[in-house]
């Protein structure tokens, strides 16, 4: 019997199963935190006699269905005060619950706000949920608070190299993760050509990462989720929070717009190298007088982020949330009135309706809009040229969460995006003269799935995640949607559709461990068209084609889980192994502006991938000192037969060790303190074998892709967060010290080669001259650096 | 590559040389050749090296290849084919190798012993015999050599020229003796073409200043200002301008017309006349297969050492070989860098200088 064969017979098994118990009464509700009024998003609710429960959703509403009769039923989230209920239950109940601080555990450190032993129980593997205080707690680059670097530091996730916000999720490439702002999808996570993510940390309220067993309700992505969901602002009372770094500032303000019913929240986030080096820029020359040439160049990036809510009734609630963010870098050279502008970054905007139909009935209906853009703008003289490229999504969805037993959380739901992609578009202008094409040229699609899940205790041992995702994809071509919709809407060779299985499995040996396994198919429609070794802004988003057919993943993977000294530390081992198709790469000798202006599917070759290995975790969760190890033993191969003359090689983010160790310690109630340790393999990267010569110029021909690794990539960080201890003062501050990569490891970013002459002028290539040699350089970026950033609010 | 340091190295960086070993897995010829109408064909062959192998005088030498069999040939109308075998030039003008038809330039008016062995400032004149290359043509060549055998096909464009170019003050500079070269060109709009520009100084003086005189720094040969399509510019007639390149830049500077060059002697103060320079534009149309080579040329060489790009081979329309055979429909102009100077006139091909042409 074929895999596919058997997960229909459990599927159908698992929708038909006869639910027998008699007398059940459901007890549902939202709860939040009695400080700020916000939901709480995965407290456990549960009975204390039996462990029985379910957790809270994205919107902190819970259904609980159990038998008639008498429980105390306990609501915990680590970091606030559990509250235990003696309900009796003869009737469907509606509780909502405000938990508050806890003045003891908040004096503790906590790595995560999950039931303690939602590792051993849950079916869900390779999923981790990060809070941001911890995240905060870490050390960081200039001080920049980074959710993605943190998430790097798990196992089965990998950077790319110093510095980077990149995600790279078992051997998957940067666009096969589905980044998700309260539900829109971002299509470029990082600022400052890759140095910094787009989130602002404090507009952060959860963060989800999926790198494995993806439930059905997220698709359109091979490898992985990171599902962010923002705060919703205190409903309660006005706050500010703020803080002054090296590199930015940032500022949130919040509180009720209708006490307990409304609120908002706005945070904003700017960088401020270009206003410290304008006067340097401006700055004349004493002797001569002259300006500086450079006058008007710098780089800033800023993020905006907000939204709104609204408690319409106990059983309807509206949020409008919003981000927009932008880098801007300007280069002006006077000497020549050579002017480059390029600005780039996302907007999305999402309109959420909650609303609860009956007790065991939850139903989230979103539209969501998403923008990226990217511009490069050149000027000289009267001489203009503009490259331009985009995607904006408009998204409409439907999520149905059914309960209607302790056994069963139900799934099900319908997604729709529109997308219009323009992928590279030029203009120009020479004097009174305008060049532009004779349209811009667009490419539009439309993007469907519906999908069902049950997560299903089948008895007490064996449980059971099964779903199914349908996923539709028609590429409309280089027409309207309103052309779109009067066309025949019948399948054509330009429409993909497709099944999507996924399965996980929990079988809990004892209180403290349990098997796990995992399956999943997933299929992807968009791809980023990339030329860089880095994900930079002027990557491609581009749809699947009659010519660029949808990639394709099937990952297996399987691990065990065990707790120990009551739940205080958690350890995992996962292995997985990842099989992907029809990936893209540039065919060898495309240039990028061969796609200018025109369709670009002819500009790529389509090849195979697979990656696998095993990722050992061991966290400490309770107690003054948290923290984890994360070890992963990897290998990730690509085969493309257009590529690296057939032969099969090592993808660039393949790592074969990789190495995290976090730690941080409540010394006192003034002082935390943190560090972090990582050892990678070297990237894998494509070096220079052989050069010759034309018109007196050496040029390189490269042999071998990615057949160079460099050294390995290893540094520790410290940190240090003093917290005053003011008592009855409105206005709180501290202080977070970092000192990264405290042994000022020269870790390699990047090899270069310099042919160079006798004369030591470097840029002399011209062998013509005499004597040259090659030589190879390896620069390091990010040695010992401290940072301190002041915090505060009131 | 410092820019590409100045923008990722806002922080601190550092940089170490390292040593990396990779022995030349095969040896590949290097062809770099063209043909226009009514010009010879023309190759130069060169050999691929190990990316950390030693260049010298003598080494540079070895690359190239002097003993290779070169044809081109091409397919007539009524089936017949027609062949050139390419020899090289003789001594003394075999210091860069040249295959070329030694028919046409043995028919050259002072050649080969004129100026003593430098190729300037030999002309075309005399040696316009030739009916083998045409606009339209498909020119197909062979490369034999050491058991190898490569082969390439180019076609050349029919030419376009431009409207008129003219000398005019450069005005970013304040130097009163830069200008730039500008242009009007009218792009034909029921066609796709695609466009060279070459330029070379053959005059260009500068000032020794050890002891006061003239020296020559005119371009030994010409060097490539950009490649494109039209597909921005199709059917649009506009103004454009020919900067020169600068030392491992992208072309964006001005040359120079006549100027008094001021210096402090022990007790006053004299000047020497530096005149002005005289630079030949060559504006071409070339085919696809040669677009795409030339694009990468200079994509590499603007990128060279650009840690964020993915490495980038040149293209090449040579089979079994790397770089690349251009049919150029060429139009040249000579202008001498003076103030308000117009043309709008083709230089003659008798008066185009031998290195224009490589």
């Amino acid at each position: 019997m074929s895999f596919k064969k058997l997960f229909f017979l459990i599927l159908i098994q698992l929708i038909t199963f006869p639910i027998v118990a008699q007398n059940n009464f459901t007890i549902s509700g939202f709860v939040q935190d009695d400080n700020s009024g916000e939901n709480l998003i995965g407290v456990s609710v549960y009975d204390k006699e039996t462990f029985k429960g379910t957790v809270t959703n994205a919107y902190g509403f819970y259904s609980l269905t159990i038998e008639e009769g008498t429980y105390n039923i306990t609501y915990s989230f680590i970091g606030l005060e559990s509250v235990t209920k003696n309900l009796i239950v003869d009737k469907d109940l509606r509780v909502n619950i405000s938990l508050k601080s806890n003045a003891i555990l908040t004096d503790e450190v906590t790595i995560t706000g999950e039931k303690l032993d939602k590792n051993i129980s849950s079916s869900n593997m390779s999923q981790v949920k990060m809070e941001v205080t911890n995240i905060k707690q870490l050390p960081a680059i200039l001080g920049e608070v980074d959710v993605i670097k943190s998430a790097q530091l798990l196992p089965g996730i990998t950077a790319n190299g110093e510095g980077s916000s990149g995600l790279y999720v078992r051997g998957g490439g940067p666009d096969q993760n589905l980044i998700l702002l309260d539900e829109a999808v971002v299509y470029n996570a990082s600022h400052l050509f890759g140095f910094f993510s787009v989130f602002n940390a404090d507009a952060i309220k959860d963060i989800n990462i999926i790198k494995g067993g993806m439930p059905a309700e997220y698709g359109g992505r091979l490898s992985s989720v990171l599902d962010i969901t923002m705060k919703e602002g205190n409903n309660k009372k006005f706050k500010a929070d703020g803080g002054i770094g090296l590199l930015s500032s940032r500022l949130t303000l919040q509180g009720p717009i209708q006490k307990n019913k409304s609120s908002f929240i706005i945070s904003g986030r700017r960088t401020y190298i270009d206003v410290l080096s304008k006067p340097l820029l401006n700055r004349e020359n004493p002797e001569t007088g002259e300006k500086n040439a450079f006058a008007g160049s710098g780089y800033y990036f800023y993020d905006l982020t907000t939204k709104i809510n609204y408690r319409v009734s106990d059983k309807d609630r509206l949020y409008l949330s919003g981000y927009f963010g932008r880098d801007v870098f300007d280069f002006a050279n006077s000497d020549n009135g050579f002017a480059v502008q390029i600005p780039w970054g996302n907007a999305t905007g999402s309109l959420r309706w909650n609303h609860l139909f009956n007790d065991k009935l939850f139903m989230n209906t979103s539209l969501v809009f998403s923008d990226y853009r990217f511009e490069f703008n050149i000027a000289q003289s009267d001489f203009e040229f503009k490259i331009f490229s985009g995607i904006n999504d408009w998204n409409t969805k439907v999520d149905f969460l059914y309960q209607p037993n302790q056994r069963h959380t139900i799934k099900f739901g319908t997604n729709y995006t529109y997308h219009e992609f323009t992928p590279g578009n030029a203009t120009g202008k020479a004097g009174e003269v305008t060049f532009a094409p004779d349209e811009i040229y667009r490419q539009y699609s439309n993007e469907g799935a519906i999908y069902f899940s049950d997560d299903f205790e089948l008895s007490d041992v064996l449980k059971i995640n099964a779903g199914l995702r349908y996923s539709s994809f028609q590429h409309a071509g280089d027409i309207t949607f309103l052309n779109y919709l009067k066309n025949d809407l019948t399948l054509n060779s330009n429409n993909y559709r497709h099944i999507e299985p996924r399965l996980s499995l929990r079988y809990t040996l004892n209180p403290t461990s349990s098997l796990k396994a995992a399956y999943t198919e997933n299929y992807q429609y968009v791809h980023l068209a990339s030329t860089s070794a880095v994900s930079l802004p002027t990557d491609l988003w581009v749809p699947s084609s009659t010519a660029i057919k949808p990639k394709f993943a099937k990952q297996l993977a399987f691990g065990y889980f065990k707790n120990l000294n009551d739940n205080m530390y958690e350890t995992s081992v996962e292995s997985y192994y990842k099989e992907m198709t029809n990936l893209i790469e540039y065919k060898e000798g495309v240039l990028p502006e061969d796609n200018t202006n025109s369709n670009s599917d002819n500009a790529f070759t389509f090849g195979d991938g697979d990656s696998y290995g095993v990722e050992v975790l061991l966290k400490k969760v309770q107690g003054k000192t948290t923290g984890w190890i994360g070890y992963t033993l990897s290998k990730t191969t690509r085969y493309f037969d257009e590529v690296n003359n057939g032969e099969s090689f090592p993808a660039k983010y393949d790592r074969r060790h990789d190495l995290s160790v976090t730690a941080t310690h409540k010394l006192s109630k003034a002082w935390t303190l943190s560090g972090v340790f990582v050892y990678a393999s070297g990237n894998s990267i494509t070096l220079p074998t052989e050069r010759y010569v034309i018109g007196g110029d050496v040029y390189t021909q490269f042999t071998s892709r990615n057949g160079y690794r460099m050294d390995p990539y290893h540094r520790m960080d410290i940190g240090a967060t003093y917290t005053p201890n003011k008592k009855n003062k409105k206005f709180k501050s501290s202080w977070n010290f970092s000192i990264y990569n405290i042994y000022s490891r020269k870790n390699p970013y990047f090899i270069y080669f310099a042919i160079e002459g006798l004369d030591d002028n470097a840029e002399d290539q011209n062998i013509q001259n005499g004597n040259v040699e090659a030589k190879a350089y390896q620069v390091s970026i990010f040695p010992i650096l401290p940072s301190v950033t002041w915090n505060f609010n009131f | 590559m410092k820019k590409y340091l100045f923008i990722c190295l806002v922080f601190i960086s550092c940089q170490d040389e390292i040593i990396i070993e990779f022995p030349i897995e095969s040896q590949t010829i290097v062809v770099e050749g063209g043909i226009e109408p009514n010009m010879p064909p023309y190759v130069v062959l060169s050999k691929n090296q190990g990316y950390f192998d030693e260049i010298n005088i003598d080494t540079y030498n070895d690359l190239f290849i002097k003993d290779a069999q070169v044809i081109v040939w091409k397919e007539n109308e009524d089936g017949t084919a027609d062949s050139i075998l390419l020899e090289m030039l003789p001594p003394p003008f075999d210091s860069l190798p040249i295959y070329t038809d030694l028919n046409y330039f043995t028919a050259l008016n002072n050649f080969p012993y004129a100026n003593s062995g430098s190729y300037n400032p030999i002309t075309l004149s005399g040696g316009i015999s030739n009916d083998f290359s045409k606009e339209n043509g498909t020119y197909n060549l062979i490369i034999r050599w050491n058991d190898k055998q490569i082969t390439s096909q180019t076609t050349i464009p029919n030419l376009t020229p431009l409207d008129c170019l003219w000398v005019e003050k450069n005005e970013f500079s304040d130097l009163d003796y830069e200008f730039d070269i500008n242009a009007i060109y009218n792009d034909p709009g029921n066609i796709n073409n695609n466009i060279m520009i070459k330029y070379r100084k053959n005059t260009h003086w500068g000032v020794d200043t050890t002891n006061w005189t003239l020296k020559d720094n005119s371009d030994p040969l010409m060097q490539i200002i950009d490649a494109g399509t039209d597909i921005l510019i199709n059917g649009e007639r506009f103004q454009t301008y020919f900067p020169q390149r600068g030392e491992g830049d992208f072309p964006t500077l001005p040359y120079n017309a006549s100027r008094y060059f001021e210096y402090e002697t022990s007790n006053s103060t004299d000047s020497i006349f530096v005149p002005y320079d005289v630079v030949t534009i060559k504006f071409c149309q070339i085919d696809e297969p040669a677009l795409k080579f030339w694009r990468s040329l200079i994509r590499q060489f603007g990128s060279n050492g650009n840690p964020f790009q993915e490495p980038l081979n040149l293209v090449s329309n040579i089979n079994g070989g790397y770089g690349g055979w251009t049919g150029y429909g060429a139009s040249y102009y000579k202008i001498p860098i003076i103030d308000g100077f117009t043309t709008n006139t083709l230089l003659p091909l008798d008066s185009v200088e031998i290195t224009d042409l490589f």
